[in-house]
C-alpha cells in the first residue's frame, strides 16, 4: 500500500460524473420519448414512466450498483473507467457489509455539515473522506486512465445534451404546443361572450326535432337540415350547400349514433367524464378536452383549430352525441355558435 | 466512604471534565453531529429568482386569459367549469393505475431503505461517539477510523435497543387506545368499569415504561459499548441503574435541558424576534422595521449553520457528561 498513489478529489469527482452521465442516458432517452408524444395525455403518461425510471435509476440501481460493483470489482463503473480502485487497508476489495456501509451510512456521514466529509479528501494525506475513514477504505490510482474517463464523460455529456435538445425540439415542433395552448384555456373562468354577437334574432328560426333520439336544435331559416338517418347523422348548413359531406362550407355535423363508441359505452355505462378520458386516451385527439356548457347541458369540447371544434354530449341513456362545427367566416361562426347553444334533449 | 452519603457525581465536576474533553477532541463534534440526525442542508435554489423575474412570471400568468382569445367555439362557449386543477386531474386520470402502483411500491422501498439505513446510522454514530469519548477519558486521542471500527460490533445491539423497546411500548399504547374505545362504545356497566380499571392500569404501565425506557436507555447504550453486552441484557442492567438513580438522573437531565435551551433556543428566538419586530414596526417606523427585518434575515442562514454545529457539539458534550457519570457508577448498581 505504501507505493500506491491515492486518488484526489478531482479524479474522484471525474469518476462520479462518469457514473452520473452513464446513468442519465436512459433518463434522457425517455425524455426524448416523452417529447415525441403525439398528444398531451400520452405525454403525461410518458413523463410518468420517466419519473418511475428516474427514481429506479438514481435511488435504487445507483445504490445497488455502487455497493455490488465496489465489492466485486473494486469500484463503480466510473471509478473503473478512471482507473481507480476502492480497497481496504490490506489492499483487498471491501466486503459486502463494508461496501454497503460506505455507500449508505458513510456517504450520509460525509454529507453532514454541508458535505465537509467529502471536502476532507482535499486535506487528508491519504485522500480519505470521512466515509473512507469510517470503513477503512482507500481509493488508489491503479492505472492512469483519466484521459479515457474524461473522453467517455464528454461523449456521454454530448450524447445526453443532444438527446435533451432533440427531445425539446420534438416537443416544441410537434403537436404538443397546440395542446398546451388548449390546456391554458382552462385558465379561462369567464365565458368569452364578447366574441359572440348575441344580438342575432333567433325568433324566426326553425326547429329540428329528432323524436327517435329525443333531441332538438334550432337553426336560421336561410339554413337547412340534411338528415341522413341511415348514417345516424345530420348536417345543418347554409341552404346553398347541396351535398354537405362533399362541399366545402360552414356546417354543423351532428352524429347521434356514434356507433362504435356508443355501443361500447352502453355496455360499460361510463359517465361523460369517464367516457371522455377513455376516448381521449391513446387517440390522436386534437386539443385538450375540457368541460363546457351547452345551454344547461354538461359537455366536453375540443378545439381542433380556430375554425373547427368538436362538442361531446351524453344523454341519460349514456348515448354520446358529437357535434362537429366548421366556420368559414366570422359571420357563420356567430350563427354556428347560436345553433350549438340551442341543442336540447326533449322529454 | 459510604455510598449512601457521598454522591456518585457532582454536576459541576461532570460539566468541567466533559467540557475539557469536548474542547480538546473535535472529532467528537462530528459524531455528535451524526447522532443529532445527520441532516444535510442544501441551500441551492434553482435558477436566479429575484423579485423582477417573479413579477415577470406573474405577469405571464395574468396575461394568459387575455391572450388566448382565439375564435375557437369551445373557448367562446366558455370553459365554465374548466380550471387548472380540473385539467390536471383529467390528465393524471389518463395515467394507467398500474403506473401509480409501481410508483408507490418504489417509494415504499425507498422509504423503508431510508428507515433501515437511518437505524444503522444512528446505532453506528452513537457507538462511535461513545467509543470516542471512552478513548478520550482514557487519555487517548479519538479518531474517526478507530472509533468507527470499534463501533461496528455494537450496531446490532444498539439497533435492537432503538427499535424493539419503543415498538413494544407503541404496541402497548395502541392496545390502550383500543381498550379506551371499547370503554366508550360498550354500553354494559360492569364491562365499562372493568375496562376503565384496565385502561387506567395499562396507561400507568405505559407511562412508567416510557419514562424508564428513556432513563434506562442512557445507561444501556453505554453498557452495550463498554461492557459489550446484548441489547436486552443492557436494557435490564440499565433499568436497574435507572431505578436506583432516578432522582439524580432527573436532576442532571433537567440541567442538561436548561443548558440546551439557553444555547439552542435563545439565539433562535432572538433572531426570529428581530424578524417579527421588523415586520410589526414597519407600519410605525418604516426605516427601523426594514432595518430590523434585514438584520434578522441576514443573520438567519449563518445562524442555521452555527446552530447545526453547536447542536453537534452540545450532543457530544451531553453524551460525555453521561459517560463520565456512568464511569463513576460502573458495576455499582447493575449487579444481581
Amino acid at each position: 500500500m505504501e507505493n500506491k498513489i491515492f486518488a484526489g478529489i478531482r479524479l474522484r469527482l471525474l469518476a462520479s460524473y462518469v457514473d452520473l452521465a452513464i446513468l442519465a442516458l436512459p433518463v434522457t432517452l425517455l425524455l426524448w420519448y416523452a417529447g415525441t408524444s403525439y398528444n398531451i395525455t400520452i405525454f403525461v403518461q410518458r413523463l410518468f414512466v420517466l419519473l418511475i425510471i428516474w427514481i429506479l435509476l438514481f435511488f435504487i440501481i445507483n445504490l445497488l450498483h455502487g455497493i455490488f460493483f465496489t465489492h466485486y470489482f473494486g469500484g463503480t463503473i466510473g471509478k473503473l473507467l478512471t482507473g481507480l480502485k476502492v480497497v481496504n487497508e490490506n489492499g483487498n476489495y471491501l466486503s459486502l457489509k463494508r461496501s454497503f456501509f460506505r455507500h449508505t451510512v458513510g456517504y450520509q456521514f460525509s454529507t453532514i455539515l454541508f458535505g465537509l466529509g467529502f471536502l476532507a479528501i482535499i486535506r487528508d494525506p491519504q485522500k480519505q473522506g470521512w466515509h473512507d475513514k469510517a470503513v477503512g477504505s482507500k481509493i488508489i490510482v491503479e492505472k492512469r486512465k483519466w484521459p479515457v474517463a474524461l473522453s467517455i464523460l464528454l461523449l456521454f455529456l454530448i450524447l445526453n445534451l443532444y438527446i435533451i435538445y432533440s427531445a425539446f425540439n420534438a416537443a416544441f415542433s410537434g403537436p404538443l404546443p397546440k395542446e398546451f395552448e388548449s390546456l391554458t384555456n382552462s385558465f379561462q373562468t369567464k365565458q368569452k361572450e364578447s366574441k359572440v354577437n348575441t344580438s342575432i334574432d333567433t325568433s324566426t328560426w326553425q326547429t329540428y326535432r329528432n323524436d327517435e333520439f329525443g333531441f332538438e336544435m334550432r337553426y336560421p331559416k336561410e339554413w337547412k337540415v340534411v338528415d341522413s338517418k341511415k348514417e345516424g347523422s345530420l348536417w345543418i348548413v347554409p341552404s346553398a350547400i347541396v351535398h354537405p359531406s362533399r362541399e366545402f362550407g360552414s356546417s354543423i355535423l351532428v352524429r347521434y349514433t356514434f356507433d362504435e363508441l356508443v355501443a361500447k359505452n352502453k355496455e360499460k355505462g361510463l359517465s361523460l367524464d369517464e367516457w371522455m378520458n377513455s376516448f381521449a386516451l391513446g387517440r390522436n385527439v386534437r386539443g385538450v378536452p375540457h368541460k363546457v356548457d351547452i345551454g344547461n347541458l354538461e359537455a366536453y369540447g375540443l378545439d381542433a383549430t380556430n375554425q373547427e371544434s368538436d362538442v361531446y354530449i351524453m344523454d341519460e341513456e349514456k348515448r354520446v352525441y358529437l357535434l362537429s362545427t366548421y366556420a368559414r367566416n366570422n359571420q357563420d361562426f356567430q350563427i354556428l355558435y347560436q345553433i350549438l347553444s340551442t341543442f336540447r334533449f326533449t322529454e | 466512604m459510604d455510598k449512601q452519603l457521598s454522591p456518585d457525581w457532582e454536576i459541576g465536576k461532570l460539566y468541567n471534565q466533559a467540557w475539557s474533553i469536548i474542547k480538546k477532541h473535535k472529532v467528537l463534534w462530528i459524531f455528535g453531529l451524526a447522532t443529532a440526525g445527520g441532516i444535510s442542508f442544501n441551500f441551492n435554489l434553482p435558477g436566479n429568482f429575484d423579485s423582477d423575474s417573479i413579477k415577470e412570471i406573474q405577469q405571464n400568468f395574468q396575461s394568459l386569459p387575455e391572450d388566448i382569445v382565439s375564435s375557437g367555439f369551445i373557448q367562446v362557449l366558455g370553459a365554465s367549469t374548466s380550471k387548472p386543477m380540473e385539467i390536471f386531474s383529467y390528465l393524471f386520470s389518463a395515467v394507467p393505475a398500474y403506473f401509480y402502483i409501481i410508483l408507490v411500491v418504489e417509494l415504499i422501498v425507498i422509504v423503508l431503505s431510508f428507515v433501515v439505513i437511518g437505524i444503522i446510522s444512528k446505532a453506528w454514530s452513537t457507538a462511535s461517539l461513545l467509543e470516542g469519548i471512552q478513548t478520550s477519558l482514557s487519555n487517548g486521542a479519538p479518531s474517526i477510523r478507530d472509533s468507527s471500527e470499534k463501533a461496528f460490533s455494537h450496531i446490532k445491539s444498539l439497533a435492537w435497543l432503538q427499535v424493539i423497546p419503543p415498538l413494544v411500548l407503541g404496541l402497548g399504547f395502541i392496545i390502550v387506545i383500543i381498550v379506551i374505545l371499547l370503554l366508550i362504545f360498550i354500553p354494559i356497566l360492569i364491562v365499562k368499569i372493568s375496562l376503565g380499571i384496565l385502561s387506567l392500569m395499562a396507561s400507568g404501565a405505559i407511562l412508567y415504561g416510557v419514562i424508564y425506557y428513556i432513563f434506562s436507555e442512557i445507561w444501556a447504550t453505554r453498557i452495550i459499548v463498554l461492557e459489550k453486552k446484548s441489547g436486552k441484557e443492557s436494557l435490564l442492567k440499565g433499568y436497574k441503574i435507572a431505578k436506583k438513580k432516578t432522582w439524580a438522573m432527573t436532576l442532571l437531565g433537567l440541567v442538561n435541558i436548561i443548558l440546551s435551551f439557553f444555547i439552542m433556543a435563545i439565539p433562535i428566538l432572538l433572531i426570529i424576534g428581530i424578524i417579527f419586530a421588523g415586520i410589526f414596526t414597519t407600519d410605525k417606523n418604516e426605516a427601523l422595521g426594514v432595518g430590523l427585518f434585514a438584520i434578522g434575515a441576514i443573520l438567519f442562514i449563518p445562524m442555521v449553520i452555527a446552530m447545526t454545529l453547536i447542536g453537534g457539539i452540545l450532543n457530544a458534550f451531553k453524551a460525555t457528561i453521561w459517560s463520565i457519570a456512568y464511569n463513576n457508577i460502573r458495576g455499582k448498581y447493575d449487579g444481581k
